[in-house]
């Protein structure tokens, strides 16, 4: 027998926002602020030397040495098709720890400038805008409206994902 | 689901129970899921006995509904007890630690322990846990020991191995292992009485045993056949037991195919009964291994074979109905208590349940076919055990009289007065006669038998000796004669040490009557048994867990980088006292020896490893009918602890691979093709060129091209007329589900090892390449990289960036001269070196990396190899020479080519180690 009490599940959109609410550290890209939640933040460093690696795609800064263990580093700038920009005293490196494939990997992200941890609540999550045809929206959970800032949540796992840096690195060496 | 929710449906469930009754089968599935929804709860919130006792009501519901109950009414009436419990828990009104629950859930029992050890009281735990450590390096030894002896009759083998079964029957007695030492004195005796070459598979069976023993007791592992079955098979009385019931049998079982009797349509449905009966027992068994009171279960088991036996006998199935029988007679004992079925009993079951599986399968195919049923060659063997597992076959021999261990590095004499066997008094006299009845080798004699000196000249120096008193000793003439030299003299004058000969001192004892010869006999051994300890004292006495040791050699890491960048920092350039610079050179030797010994602790040697794959192909030959003579080289390669678990799978296939389709069926084959008529089997481990080789070599027929040609093409993988050299036909193999095999043995040929060898070794990173000859034989070698280790490395530097190359691969570095560069078209270049053509790459272009020396003769070309191929590889400058840990460059970074992996440099940057195979073929592709 498998009838269960039934699971009470209310509407998509709010269910998805209620998810959505909790902690998230913003920071900037240009004049954009962007949210990651905060639970998938290791650390947050300043910049530091970055060996590059050939081979992979321009997005992929090259890896850093974090305390003895090398992990990858992405430019956020050049992964979302925004002008480079010289780094300057204020940008850094936040250290987050993504789901990749069931495994848990470490990698640092290039931002502008770190801002603040935000708490953010249901009701001020809006499903992410559909934009149209092009635009890579994928990885924008949600936008966050706190005090007049809009606040654009990213799921940390897609933008990262391994499928497609390894997709990206066997795009470029085939050129 | 909450505890409301969960209090409501136990609500529900009782409700349900009082209106019905055991044959409400809809109601009891209710039920089942009741208790099945609130153990889900239960577990979620942490409430373990609540869980428990769902899982326990669920498991009465099932056997109510599987008919397995032997009282329906009473299971049902304490399924509602148990809910009645239940919801007092729920509501707070009873304690779940305290509650009654009804005797049929079986809770709180305690849970039956297949291994519950009594130490002796002076026995430490601490003590019983070192000795369990160590086992597994002792039984590895163990079987060396027996395999070395199988293959050449090894004298000192044979020793070392007696003397191993001795301690570990002593340690095992001091310990309480009565099993162990029981078995180990059997062996003992023996090993007194057979030669041990004809005892190696009795010899490897106990090995297995105490292998399963000892992990039992570490915890977790299958549990081990019963001691006293061991012993039956360690003594043949197996064998005797055998031979016995197939005369008592009048030997009704004549070795020929029958043609089956009784209705093909009666048959066929006895086949399937037969099969869900079989498949029932199976589940059954499996339930009984881990609660072996489970009464359900053994009677359930037990009516399937009597169902079994009773329709075999009505169709006359011989074999099926006999085994059945005495498998039946098993479990009736079992039944009636008089023997647990746990063990060899356990063991036993399974093999019929498997053999009666067997059985059954022919039957069948006799049906389809309309052949005759063959004969089953192992059925006698199989019920004779049976029967011995049945009888509860003991062997009680008497224990001999041990005294304990003695203190390692303690003397006899000691021993036996420790023991009160000797006065002290009468010790010193022995001490004295000895040393009086002492003889020694005279130092001339030594160095004649050394031949560092010529008789003639001993001759002289003794005459010099006899005349001129005051000239010395022999020796020292000898030296002034200019005969020998100071160095071996002094040699001699050891060896004259050691060679002092003497009764000993317990056969002085002996002689005086001091003591008796029995009393000195055991001080002996019992000495022996000490001084053999640190021999049988193996690697791993610490267990520690990998993680913790990853995380240290990661620390120790970081404190060599940081200790690196403390001492290049630019403060200590200049004006450094003496002082400092040496108290900084000792903190940096002290740093690198700690990073070795780091790195060392997660490498061990591949000895384990090769060991397994010696008693595979022993086993393999034995089953195969092959006489195959091992070889191993290169044991004590150390590999990092994960690629030695990793490899064991490919190495197994291979081995199969080698022994059943490489090495010819009949040793007539082998002569015939002028080879000796015992096949081998080698395998290799070393270092080469920055990876580990690991090569399985076989002096059999080789792969067949055309074979594999044929079935290439008939299964499309290749065209039909492509022409492929020997090393892309080889890979062909590789391909899953290839096989040329004509034949599927139980060994191999279905065409999946080798897919799983390939699989195996790319996930650490490896490559399998293959060297065959026809009619000579093949050679598998597997390179994998070194993970996780140190390299010796060139740091070389290309623009801004900085590359390390492992040194192994490097063949030389030069600065070119522009006359010997040529260009080919317009892309490739080439080097002219030594009247040798090499190709020559820009690492800048092939890394694409800007900001690099545009002239080739401004830079410096390294030349680099791999499996055979140089390049030479351009770079802007040689920065030098370091060790080099591996560091991997994660998940999201592998498999770039060419790059092996990072390593920390001193100034706290990564650098990229080149992966030089990858290299090599990343410049082929550009090449082409």
């Amino acid at each position: 027998m498998t009838q269960g009490p039934a699971q009470t599940d209310g509407g998509a959109a709010s269910g998805s926002a209620q998810k959505l609410a909790g902690k998230y550290l913003t920071f900037k890209l240009g004049d954009e602020v962007y949210g990651l939640e905060i639970l998938k933040v290791q650390e947050i460093i300043g910049m530091m030397n970055v060996t590059a690696v050939p081979k992979t795609p321009e997005f992929v800064r090259g890896v850093i040495n974090l305390r003895g263990k090398v992990i990858p580093v992405i430019d956020l700038r050049l992964k979302f098709q925004m002008e480079t920009k010289e780094d300057t005293e204020r940008t850094c490196i936040i250290v987050v720890q993504v789901a990749c494939e069931e495994q848990t990997v470490t990698m640092g992200i290039i931002v502008d400038e770190v801002s603040e941890v935000l708490d953010v609540d249901a009701s001020q999550i809006e499903p992410p805008p559909a934009m149209g045809a092009g635009t890579d929206s994928d990885f924008i959970l949600g936008m966050g409206k706190v005090a007049n800032k809009v606040v654009m949540l990213l799921d940390a796992d897609r933008v990262l994902s391994t499928g497609e840096v390894a997709e990206v690195s066997g795009a470029s060496a085939g050129e | 689901m909450s505890a409301e929710d969960s209090a409501a449906r136990l609500e529900q469930l009782a409700e349900l129970l009082v209106m019905t009754d055991v044959t409400d089968m809809p109601a009891l599935a209710e039920v089942h899921g009741g208790f099945e929804d609130v153990g889900r709860w239960a577990t979620e919130e942490g409430r373990a006995e609540v869980a428990e006792a769902c899982d326990a009501g669920a498991n009465l519901v099932e056997q109510i509904i599987l008919d397995e109950a032997d009282d329906p009414v009473a299971v049902f009436a304490a399924i509602g007890t148990a809910i009645g419990v239940l919801q007092r828990i729920m509501t707070g009104e009873q304690d779940a630690k305290s509650a009654e629950w009804p005797p049929e859930l079986k809770i709180g029992a305690e849970a039956p322990s297949a291994f519950t050890i009594q130490l002796p009281p002076h026995v430490d735990e601490a003590i019983f846990s070192e000795f369990l450590a160590r086992q597994s390096g002792v039984l590895e030894q163990f079987e060396g020991f027996v395999l070395a002896i199988e293959r050449a009759e090894d004298e000192a083998a044979l020793s070392a191995l007696k003397r191993l079964v001795h301690t570990l029957k002593g340690e095992a007695g001091m310990l309480g292992l009565s099993d162990v030492e029981r078995l180990c004195h059997a062996s003992e005796d023996m090993l007194g009485e057979k030669p041990a070459s004809e005892l190696t598979d009795a010899l490897l069976a106990l090995k297995d045993w105490l292998n399963k023993t000892f992990d039992a007791y570490v915890g977790g592992g299958p549990s081990p056949g019963s001691a006293d079955a061991m012993l039956a098979q360690l003594c043949g009385e197996a064998a005797e037991a055998a031979s016995q019931a197939a005369e008592a049998a009048g030997a009704p079982s004549v070795p020929e195919p029958r043609p089956l009797e009784g209705d093909p349509e009666l048959l066929q449905e006895f086949v399937s009964e037969a099969g869900e009966h079989l498949d029932a027992a199976d589940i059954h068994l499996l339930t009984l291994e881990t609660d072996p009171k489970n009464e359900d279960a053994i009677n359930a088991v037990f009516r399937g074979f009597h169902t079994i036996k009773g329709v075999a006998g009505f169709m006359a199935l011989e074999e099926v109905q006999s085994l059945a029988h005495e498998a039946e007679n098993l479990l009736d004992k079992v039944r009636k208590n008089e023997i647990d079925l746990a063990d060899a009993a356990m063991d036993i079951t399974f093999d019929a349940v498997d053999m009666l599986k067997q059985l059954m399968g022919r039957v069948n195919t006799a049906l389809t076919t309309g052949d005759p049923l063959p004969f089953e060659p192992a059925l006698p063997d199989l019920v004779s055990r049976i029967k011995a597992v049945a009888s509860g076959q003991m062997d009680v021999r008497q224990e001999p009289f041990e005294l304990p261990p003695a203190q390692p590095g303690q003397r006899v004499g000691e021993i036996l007065v420790a023991t009160g066997n000797v006065e002290p008094v009468a010790l010193e006299e022995a001490l004295g006669t000895q040393a009086e009845l002492s003889t020694k080798d005279r130092v001339g004699e030594i160095l004649v038998r050394d031949k560092t000196a010529s008789p003639r000249q001993v001759d002289a120096a003794l005459d010099v000796q006899r005349q001129e008193p005051e000239a010395g000793k022999t020796g020292e003439i000898l030296v002034e004669m200019g005969a020998t030299s100071a160095q071996e003299v002094a040699d001699a004058l050891k060896q004259q040490e050691a060679s002092k000969q003497g009764p000993k001192v317990g056969e002085v004892l002996a002689r005086s009557g001091e003591v008796s010869a029995k009393d000195v006999a055991q001080a002996v051994r019992s000495q022996q048994k000490a001084q053999r300890r640190p021999i049988v004292q193996v690697r791993e006495p610490v267990k520690v867990d990998a993680n913790r040791l990853d995380m240290l050699i990661d620390t120790i890491g970081e404190m060599v980088i940081a200790e690196s960048m403390v001492v290049q920092s630019p403060e200590l350039e200049d004006n450094v006292s003496t002082e400092l610079a040496r108290r900084i050179n000792q903190l940096d030797k002290i740093t690198r020896e700690l990073q070795e010994m780091g790195m060392g602790l997660r490498m061990v040697p591949i000895r384990s490893t090769f060991q397994k794959m010696a008693r595979l192909v022993r086993d393999l030959g034995k089953k195969s009918g092959k006489r195959v003579g091992f070889v191993s080289v290169g044991e004590e390669t150390e590999l990092d602890k994960s690629v030695v678990d990793k490899i064991g799978d490919p190495l197994v296939h291979m081995v199969r691979n080698s022994v059943d389709h490489g090495l010819e069926p009949t040793e007539e084959e082998r002569v015939a093709a002028g080879k000796p008529p015992v096949g081998r089997v080698e395998l290799r481990a070393f270092h080469k060129g920055g990876s580990i080789h690991v090569e399985i070599e076989d002096d059999g027929r080789g792969l067949d091209r055309e074979a594999i040609l044929a079935k290439a093409r008939e299964r499309g993988i290749i065209g039909d007329d492509d022409a492929l050299a020997d090393r892309d036909v080889w890979a062909l193999i590789f391909e899953p589900g290839f096989s040329t095999a004509k034949k599927v043995t139980d060994v191999s040929g279905r065409g999946v090892g080798m897919d799983v060898v390939r699989r195996n070794i790319e996930g650490l990173r490896g490559q399998v390449e293959i060297k065959s000859h026809k009619g000579k034989g093949s050679v598998f070698s597997i390179r994998l990289p070194l993970t996780l280790s140190i390299i010796d490395g060139m740091v070389v530097r290309v623009g801004e960036d900085r590359y390390i190359i492992p040194t192994l691969s490097i063949i030389m570095s030069i600065r070119p001269d522009s006359k010997d560069i040529s260009t080919v078209v317009n892309r490739g270049a080439m080097l002219s070196l030594q009247e040798r053509l090499l190709p020559l790459f820009r690492l800048a272009d092939l890394f694409t990396i800007r900001g690099v020396a545009k002239e080739a003769d401004e830079g410096i070309v390294v030349i680099i190899e791999d499996e055979g191929r140089q390049i030479g590889i351009l770079v802007d400058q040689i920065l030098g020479q370091q060790q080099i840990v591996i560091k991997s460059l994660g998940e999201t970074m592998q498999g770039i080519a060419g790059i092996a992996g990072g390593a920390i440099m001193p100034d706290g940057n990564v650098g990229l180690i080149l992966d030089v195979g990858g290299l090599v073929k990343l410049a082929a592709s550009v090449d082409a």
